[in-house]
């Protein structure tokens, strides 16, 4: 490469990536584009389900529906209960839902999916912070004595005076309670347990340590609450979850007795409910049963469009142009990724080194399987390859030319695949990864997949398309994960131009003449030696 | 183990020569000449550059019956794709019979294989993807003994890198029965480097292996030189003066009766040479400044 070329394109990248960092320089501090706001975060996907058997009665069951809070937001949700009538009630403590069958008869099913992205917190409280009486009316509901809750019982009374004595400070009292509760042992979760019965015992559950916890503090007048709710992980389980929550100069401070979180709770605590409630109600009778399934996942920032249509100086007011096109926003996000998809290409090829077959084939085969994800689609990509190989050999057993016995490959190919779409909405066969969103392009990139991998056989033999096969299925996984990956999509379409720096990578990768890795170990006895 | 640093440098992998040396030095337009072995055998003509004798070339379907006609009179022949590559779709026959021949392995071919092997080639199946291609049957070579003491079967070959028309490296690729017969180094063929000055050769490997004997015949792979070798650098430099590619790889077969023939030339050459010579292209290329 003379030298003026190479200074022309140096000059480029230079140029592009000034640009590209000018414009985000003065997204982030002039238009007020903040990276929290933008990136997604993990969080959860919770999959409720409650199934029921009619017994000839009016069947009705309730339970509570999460709903977005100062630490929580509440995403994706559905409901599904076909044969159910749903309704929602909603306060401002909590929200819940209601499904009725009249004269059920039978098995019922209902099944709830929401996706929840939960921020942990931390409350410092001022030692020097006095307990005083409590002025707002309001509040009055958090200090009663109620049937489990038993404020005035003397055995709770004498409790609160030996733990707690004539302190009027407000953090070491708590702090004298939670120790006190909280080194109680520790029961698994069986029924309800008031808060005496707790004292008396001297172990409970979460509930009854919450109820005890509540007693002593609402003894001395401090407003305090139960919660309930589920710990998230991933996994199924069927325990919910109850801590406290206690009114500490205009905020609601959370305890967990059980699990040992003194103003504070972690990024996987949900809330349901708010009160002495339990989290599922129903007739009797009906054989009820539960589960929840939960999920990491990280969640896209739904609030994401709005946000940048407020910001000046985005392409938000462009893309406006798409909708009316009916390019959705959603479309948009990913074409933005695939230049990155198409980088990985280049840099699997020119500096790993890897052989696949088609330049860009990998690329578009992670786009294909965007809708079935990863795992399912490699193995419809392996499918489609043993599917290739065994049609291949009768037709090569009866000696045809090349291109009508390619084309008679293709026409079985595709109706297979055509035939496994249909196949995988039969009940029974849901494991089958459905290639039905968008299902022409996914066709049409494993057709020309098994082309190109028959032409290959034909042409180099079995060891060395294998190992090509390979390598593209590797490239290929590789550009899928950074194709789907929401938080990239996120940022592409927050800031397109990082798009210059895709371009400024791509003019580098074009103009670099260094080894190859795969190179560097089949030239490894030019530049090792072995000492005998 | 040990790094020789000025190993590392001298190495010319796949984006150095793509980038500095066959963009500068090759121009894609006359790629043609020497993938289409039909139009480098006219070429080469013009210099009276011996190569292997043409029986007959196979452009059209309709030509094809003719051609068998033609066959009918030679008991044995070499059938390759024009614009075939690493050796596909070649196939040496000799006859058994008016209506089927062999391979060396033993396979048996008969008028329809062969009319079918035809169809495969002027379809385009051994010339990756472009729209057709033709067939060039050749007479046999028979190889010099200076091989086939080493190795009775197949054919063994000379690879000359020539650039700007000066030889720069060479060696020899010497099938086994692992490669099937062929001169084909990823498939399993020995790798022997010979020195361009003098036709000596040096320690021949497998896979970037070191061995001594050949692994099929057991026959001693050192200390020989290359027979007519002044001949063969002279042929390679008439070559690069004919053909308008600055970055060649020229293969020579040495006949027992005919001595030297080009077999094929090549646009886009290895850089496997480099392993077998044990050493980097690049100091022979790039003149004391490697960053050109």
């Amino acid at each position: 490469m003379t030298w003026s070329r190479k200074k022309i394109i140096n000059l480029l990248i230079i140029s592009l990536m000034t640009i590209m960092t000018v414009i985000i320089i003065l997204k982030v501090s002039v238009f007020n584009y903040t990276f929290n706001s933008i990136i997604p975060k993990s969080g959860y996907r919770v999959h409720t389900w409650m199934t029921f058997t009619g017994n000839g009665d009016d069947l009705i069951a309730r339970t509570y529906l999460p709903i977005n809070g100062k630490r929580q937001t509440v995403s994706n949700e559905q409901i599904v209960s076909p044969e159910m009538e749903f309704r929602r009630n909603i306060s401002t403590l909590h929200s819940s839902g209601e499904w009725t069958r009249y004269k059920a008869d039978g098995p019922l099913r209902v099944d709830i999916y929401y996706d929840v992205r939960i921020s942990p917190i931390i409350y410092e409280i001022d030692p020097l912070l006095t307990i005083e009486q409590n002025k707002d009316e309001s509040l009055d509901q958090y200090l009663v004595e109620t049937e489990f809750i038993q404020v005035n019982d003397p055995f709770i009374k004498d409790l609160a005076l030996v733990l707690a004595g004539d302190d009027i400070y407000l953090l070491s009292v708590l702090n004298s309670f939670y120790k006190h509760v909280y080194d109680m042992g520790s029961r698994p979760f069986k029924g309800t347990t008031d808060a005496v019965t707790a004292a008396k015992l001297g172990e409970a559950s979460c509930n009854g340590k919450s109820r005890l916890f509540i007693s002593l503090t609402r003894q001395l007048g401090i407003p305090s609450r139960l919660v309930g709710g589920l710990i998230l992980n991933n996994g199924s389980k069927k325990t919910s979850h109850q801590w406290i929550e206690v009114f500490i100069s205009g905020h609601w401070v959370p305890f967990d007795t059980l699990n040992g979180h003194f103003a504070s709770l972690p990024q996987n605590y949900l809330s349901l409910y708010r009160g002495d409630e339990a989290l599922f109600r129903h007739s009797r009778n009906i054989a009820f049963d539960y589960r929840f399934d939960i999920r990491k996942k990280t969640i896209s920032n739904d609030r994401l469009t709005s946000y940048l249509g407020e910001r000046s100086f985005n392409i938000y007011n462009i893309f406006a142009a798409f909708f009316n096109i009916n390019i959705s926003f959603h479309i948009l996000q990913f074409l933005l990724v695939i230049p990155l998809g198409v980088l990985v290409v280049t840099i699997f090829r020119n500096v790993i080194g890897l052989n696949t077959f088609g330049t860009f084939l990998p690329a578009l085969m992670a786009m294909s399987i965007q809708s079935t994800g990863l795992i399912p689609g490699l193995l419809v990509f392996f499918f489609v390859i043993i599917l290739t190989v065994v049609v291949r050999y009768p037709l090569e057993k009866l000696g045809l030319l090349h291109t009508p016995k390619l084309a008679i490959m293709m026409i079985v190919v595709i109706f297979s695949l055509l035939a496994i779409a249909l196949l995988s909405n039969l009940p029974f066969l849901e494991f089958i990864p459905s290639l039905n969103s968008a299902s022409l392009f996914p066709i049409a990139i494993l057709t020309i997949t098994s082309e190109r991998f028959a032409l290959t056989l034909s042409e180099e033999g079995t060891k060395k398309t294998s190992i090509i096969m390979i390598q593209t299925l590797i490239v290929m996984t590789f550009c899928y994960i950074v194709i789907s990956s929401i938080a990239l999509q996120a940022l592409m379409i927050s800031f397109p131009e990082l798009l210059l720096a895709v371009i400024s990578m791509n003019l580098w990768l074009g103009s670099w003449t260094g080894i190859r890795i795969i190179e560097l170990f089949r030239f490894r006895s030019l530049f090792i030696e072995r000492i005998k | 183990m040990k790094f020789t640093h000025t190993g590392l440098k001298d190495i010319i992998g796949l984006n150095k020569r793509n980038l500095e040396v066959i963009y500068v030095h090759n121009k894609r337009t006359h790629f043609p000449i020497v993938d289409n072995k039909i139009t480098t055998k006219e070429y080469l003509k013009k210099g009276d550059i011996p190569c292997p004798e043409t029986i007959c070339v196979i452009s059209n379907f309709f030509e094809i019956e003719k051609s068998l006609e033609l066959l009918l009179s030679y008991d044995t022949f070499v059938v390759k794709p024009s614009r075939g590559r690493a050796g596909g779709g070649i196939l040496l026959l000799e006859r058994v019979n008016e209506k089927s021949w062999q391979t060396p392995s033993g396979k048996s071919i008969s008028e329809e294989d062969l009319r079918k092997h035809f169809g495969d080639i002027l379809f385009g199946v051994y010339s990756f993807g472009s729209s057709g291609d033709a067939v060039l049957v050749e007479k046999r070579i028979y190889p010099h003994s200076v091989f086939t003491d080493i190795y009775s079967d197949g054919v063994a070959d000379i690879r000359i890198i020539t650039f700007k028309k000066e030889p720069v490296m060479a060696m020899v690729r010497l099938p086994t029965d692992k490669s099937d017969g062929k001169a084909n180094l990823h498939q399993g063929a020995i790798g022997i480097p010979v020195h361009i000055d003098s036709g000596l050769t040096g320690n021949a490997m497998i896979k970037g292996r070191k061995i001594e004997t050949h692994p099929d015949s057991g026959a001693q792979l050192q200390g020989s030189s290359i027979p007519f070798w002044s001949q063969i650098i002279d042929m390679a430099v008439q070559s690069a003066e004919l053909i308008p590619l600055g970055y060649l790889g020229i293969d020579f077969v040495i006949d027992k009766n005919l001595g030297p023939l080009i077999l094929e030339l090549n646009a886009r050459p290895g850089l496997q040479i480099q392993v077998i010579n044990e050493k980097g292209l690049a100091p022979l290329i790039f003149e004391g400044n490697n960053d050109i």
